[in-house]
């Protein structure tokens, strides 16, 4: 193997370095390890027992063994999937309008994404490229569900959403569709990936409107990945890109140690 | 189809005209707070009889009725109960002041003390809306 | 010595004669007790993140795990373990007879005369072997409970996949609520249980040791015979 690679023309290639994962939880801490300068560039578990004088070593190497099993629970959810088991599907009279709003940080600081500039960019083992406008998504055929959001947390909803089949798209755009994984970068630096078999789903899509209307800015306009069988926080908003991958990478939320697959 | 820049009326694939977005104003009033919540549109019936509940998750009381004031601001009706839904009494509390969450609706910008300090709501001057009008709500989360 | 003691000397039993609380049923007691002290701590954390009653939020120092994905994945973890070593402890107990021997019959009568004597402070304990009528119930309750929990569980876990048995149990917050009172019936249950056991120590010994050796054919039913328990 060469020790010389070419840049990585990926969005998604992962940061080098150590496992920075038990350090995410530890945010706040690492924030003011950076500010005070400390071991600047190198951040270790061992700086970390020092500044707050607790032994933080304990619950890192806890945290390597649950998210090990969490590894674990992923192929065996994998398992139990099954491609071609439709979520139920409800009466429009009981969606819910408008739908919950959450994210990891507050209403007010939703940033609206300018339609004129937005793309949907693509990655990785994927024919065509081309990025795609906002307009041309409108054009394509459009699918229509009405099933149920459920939230890690627990709470519920019935919603309708309708978009573009990711199935169908990733046909168009020539993906091979024997890759393991279908990864998304969002406009707020979010990101997710699905398991192929749940990207091909027959009621996993790239969700354009709500309850008929386009998506209102909170809910991820211009577009949004919408599956039914995923837990809510899977259904990245505002997607601005779309990898087809054989590399598994880490999530926004699977690196604060929250299961990856997270299927329901 | 025209896309336009994000801070005037959008429009979807046939043109028609988006929900427009208000103006996100600055300052610490009610209405300044409420636009930056990124409002939504909602029917009246939908409020009606749904739980309103302070930051901590209480249920302050029931949504029973949603009225416009002669000033032209919208007022939820409340059927405020300091304890266990008993001896409810109607308290009417600003739009402005509350967020949709789902189901339920957030009492974000008023404090229980201030339910309990609020004089008792009768009908009178206040003009009820019909439930099939749509309003519009800010959104919250917890 | 009593005559029973003479006339049915254990070498010549039916069953295998084994002790009241075999090695099995020790092992698994224990890895029970503390998955169910991992399920009940991190499934507090898990349902402090959207309560389904408003007035019951369990404080921080009661959950296991310091922020809400660390409940998730204990509880993601502990699920394999009380599954595996539950199923483990109903084929043993079905094969094995204990259950038959231990939990059953049920009587209505004996029930009433023991809560009364409960009651009374006079609710014996002097033959461990045998248990009595509130005995028999809480266990086959917390069986019952723990059976209940995981069905209900697996129907959260997997609303879609199993979306047969959420409609079973009458929808996705249903099953949530179902989930919720399996588990109060089992919390209610260990307070009951480790109050009595450390009330009478000796059963903690037992469920360490292994207690007396029994004859499996004798009867259940009647009075306990005397026996030896310097064995």
């Amino acid at each position: 193997m060469s020790l010389l690679r070419p840049p990585s023309k990926s969005l998604f290639r992962p940061e080098k370095g150590i496992d920075q994962s038990p350090l995410i939880e530890y945010r706040d801490l690492v924030e003011k390890i950076e500010r005070r300068n400390f071991l600047k560039g190198s951040l270790t578990l061992g700086a970390l027992s020092m500044l707050t004088g607790c032994d933080v070593t304990e619950t890192a190497q806890v945290q390597t063994a649950l998210r090990a099993v969490s590894t674990w629970n992923d192929h065996a959810q994998e398992l139990i999937f099954r491609p071609n088991h439709l979520a139920p599907t409800y009466d429009p009279s009981q969606v819910l309008k408008p739908p919950r709003f959450n994210a990891h940080y507050e209403v007010e600081d939703v940033k609206p994404v300018d339609a004129m500039t937005w793309r949907l960019e693509l990655f990785g083992l994927i024919g065509d490229k081309q990025p795609w406008t906002a307009t041309r998504m409108f054009s394509l055929p459009e699918q229509t569900m009405i099933i149920r959001h459920i939230c890690i947390e627990g709470w519920d909803y019935i919603g309708e959403w309708s978009g573009v089949n990711l199935r169908a798209f990733l046909q168009t755009v020539g993906a091979d569709l024997n890759a393991k994984y279908v990864a998304f970068q969002c406009a707020d630096g979010y990101t997710e990936s699905l398991d192929m078999a749940t990207a091909l789903h027959p009621q996993t899509m790239l969700a354009l409107k709500y309850a008929g209307e386009v998506l209102p800015d909170p809910f991820g306009y211009p577009l949004r990945l919408r599956t039914a069988t995923k837990v809510g926080f899977k259904n990245a908003k505002w997607v601005t890109a779309l990898e087809v991958t054989n590399e598994f990478q880490q999530t926004y939320y699977s690196k604060e140690g929250f299961n990856w697959f997270s299927g329901i | 189809m025209e896309m336009h820049s994000p801070m005037v009326d959008r429009k979807d694939s046939e043109g028609t005209p988006l929900p427009e977005r208000l103006a996100r104003l600055e300052g610490d009033s009610p209405e300044a707070r409420m636009s930056r919540r990124y409002p939504q549109k909602i029917r009246v019936a939908r409020l009606l009889d749904a739980e309103i509940v302070a930051d901590d998750r209480k249920v302050l009381g029931l949504i029973r009725q949603v009225v416009r004031a002669p000033d032209g601001k919208i007022r939820l009706i409340v059927a405020y109960s300091r304890w266990l839904g008993l001896f409810p009494r109607l308290v009417a509390v600003p739009i402005e002041r509350v967020g949709s969450l789902g189901q339920q609706v957030g009492s974000i910008d008023m404090e229980e003390s201030e339910y309990i300090a609020a004089p008792t709501w009768v009908e009178g001057v206040d003009h009820p809306i019909s439930p099939d009008e749509e309003i519009r709500i800010a959104l919250a989360k917890r | 010595m009593s005559q029973a003691h003479i006339d049915a000397p254990p070498t010549v039993a039916t069953g295998r004669v084994r002790q009241l609380h075999p090695l099995p049923i020790r092992v698994m007691h224990w890895i029970n007790a503390l998955t169910i002290f991992i399920m009940i701590g991190s499934g507090w954390k898990i349902y402090d993140d959207d309560p389904i009653f408003g007035w019951l939020q369990f404080a921080d120092f009661l959950t296991i795990g310091r922020w809400a994905q660390h409940g998730l994945q204990w509880h993601f973890f502990g699920m394999w373990i009380l599954a595996a070593n539950g199923l483990t402890y109903l084929i043993y107990g079905l094969r094995t007879g204990r259950f038959h021997r231990m939990l059953f019959p049920i009587s209505l009568r004996q029930l009433l005369g023991n809560i009364s004597d409960a009651l009374h402070f006079r609710l014996a304990h002097d033959d461990p072997t045998q248990y009595n009528m509130v005995q028999r119930l809480l266990y086959l309750g917390v069986i019952g409970a723990g059976i209940a929990i995981v069905v209900s569980g697996l129907a959260i876990w997997k609303p879609i996949q199993f979306s047969g048995l959420v409609w079973l149990l009458g929808g996705f917050q249903t099953a949530r609520l179902i989930h919720f009172l399996c588990m109060s019936a089992i919390f209610g249950f260990v307070l009951v249980h480790v109050t009595l056991a450390l009330l009478v120590p000796h059963t903690i010994v037992t469920m360490l040791s292994g207690g007396p050796r029994i004859d499996p054919a004798r009867s259940s039913q009647g009075p306990a015979p005397e026996i030896d328990t310097s064995i």
